[in-house]
């Protein structure tokens, strides 16, 4: 197995030997006495010797196993600063193999920490030691400067991808915005992410999720998070049906700030029926932007508020309202028989009618509100028009009242 | 999750979907969603600004409003 794997690197390839060689939880072949002549590579092979040894006494992540699994990517990242692109994968699979002892650890900690009512942890956790090691093979990749081909800066989206779930787990959201815009300040310099990854659709779709979902959670920036996020769908496997569930969750809502599409029917009828009442389900939500119902909208927002709140997605939730009011107004502006003027008092009965509010005595403030929200309607582009105060109508443009929202992919 | 009263913990207010890793790395190009689905004509409606439903809901707004006339 040794010489298997010295030869990976004499001659600059990577094979399944080296990857099984990595695993923690596959068994030494052969015995380690060969030892490399290169010292580098002779501390990686018995670091992993001795991961492998002790992962299989301990059955399993365990402290001492992921500190040898720490010292394993430090010795690989030494070595592949020197190395060219095919280390990428090899360094990847030891990176996320990190990284998956490093969440099992402190989701086992934190459960032990929660039975015993103890307050914050006392040692560092394992996610954040393991984070640093995987941003030094993210910086390793990034500064290669060699210019032909076969350099590894490719392999900045491998450990970008890795540190996105080491973050999400975190919490820690000012790393990923740094990540970010040192990739996006680098990206003359890099391939384009789908080729970066090739074959490996896994990767491009993971990767693409996590950054749709910061530009749309974290920047409101919902045309770049609809691209990213329509990519991780269309690359993601057909049959991987929980995949897509997740990448919707984000997409449904971007999707229609961002363009205004909404989903057909078949695409989230598929989701299981929540069992829990408060799980996010957009198939209400969808009715209320076709026919306008502004209170089922609200009421759907209150059912969904913490799982909207701890996905992020509440924000871009809210942003959905006016769009709701806008389909409210053309709805009463149609059942009027389409006339260019329209009574504030009418309006506002439906707006009343639709969540349900009590309309107050004289009806003065209720008035007021709905110019108020005519007024942002307008000042949107949503409505072409203007509002008489004095005579307490909107008056809509006889062409166009409504100007076209709706953004198809050749015109966007 | 658990049948214990729920107390707050760190990560109350955080990610709670774990992007699950894929069985495997690599699939062809034929086997993805855009290939099975051909796009996003599939996938996605494009006539909201013409769509116009006639649901409960608009049916109970025409009365509200003629009541109000």
């Amino acid at each position: 197995m040794i010489q298997a794997v010295t030869s990976c690197f004499q001659f600059k390839r990577c094979t399944t030997h080296l990857l099984e060689f990595i695993a923690a939880d596959k068994p030494m072949v052969g015995d380690a006495l060969a030892d490399p002549s290169d010292e580098k590579l002779a501390h990686f092979v018995r670091t992993t010797a001795a991961l492998k040894i002790e992962y299989r006494c301990a059955q399993g992540p365990s402290p001492r196993v992921f500190e040898l699994a720490l010292a394993q990517l430090r010795a690989l990242n030494r070595i592949a600063e020197w190395e060219s692109g095919w280390v990428v994968y090899p360094l990847y699979t030891c990176a996320r193999q990190l990284v998956q002892m490093a969440a099992a650890l402190d989701a086992r900690t934190e459960r032990a920490a929660e039975a015993a009512q103890c307050g914050d942890l006392a040692t560092e956790d394992h996610l954040t030691q393991c984070g640093r090691a995987v941003h030094m093979s993210l910086n390793l990749c990034l500064k290669d400067r060699d210019p032909a081909a076969s350099n590894k800066r490719h392999g900045a989206y491998y450990f970008a991808l890795l540190l996105f779930r080491t973050y999400a787990r975190l919490g820690a959201h000012s790393l990923v915005t740094n990540m970010v815009k040192v990739l996006e300040s680098r990206a003359q310099d890099l391939p384009p992410v789908e080729r970066a990854f090739g074959e490996r659709r896994a990767l491009t779709v993971t990767y693409c999720y996590y950054l749709g979902r910061y530009h749309a959670c974290r920047r409101a920036d919902y045309e770049k998070g609809f691209r990213w996020l329509n990519t991780a769908l269309l690359t993601c496997h057909r049959d991987h049906t929980r995949h897509h569930q997740l990448i919707l969750t984000y997409l449904v809502p971007v999707a229609f700030l961002a363009r205004r599409w909404y989903p057909k029917h078949h695409v989230i009828a598929a989701w299981p029926p929540p069992q829990d009442p408060a799980a996010i389900h957009y198939a209400a939500l969808v009715a209320a932007l076709r026919s306008g119902d502004l209170g089922l909208y609200d009421r759907e927002l209150v059912r969904m508020q913490l799982p909207l709140l701890r996905r992020g997605l509440y924000l871009p939730l809210s942003h959905l309202r006016p769009y709701i009011l806008l389909r409210l107004v053309k709805a009463v502006w149609r059942l009027s028989g389409g006339s260019s003027q329209l009574p504030i008092r009418i309006i506002a009965a439906a707006l009343a009618y639709s969540t349900s509010a009590t309309p107050d005595a004289g009806g003065e403030r209720l008035l007021d509100h709905t110019e108020c929200l005519l007024a942002n309607l307008i000042a949107r582009g949503y409505v072409k028009g203007y509002l008489s105060h004095g005579n307490r109508v909107l008056v809509v443009s006889r062409t166009e009242p409504f100007p076209r929202l709706v953004r198809s992919e050749t015109a966007a | 999750m658990s049948d214990k009263p729920a107390t707050p913990t760190k990560h109350a207010l955080e990610d709670e979907d774990e992007f699950e890793d894929f069985p495997v790395d690599s699939w062809p190009s034929t086997e993805t969603l855009k290939a099975y689905k051909e796009g996003d004509s599939c996938l996605w409606e494009e006539d909201w600004d013409d769509v116009e439903v006639e649901d409960d809901f608009t049916k109970e707004l025409k009365k509200e409003l003629e009541s109000n006339k």
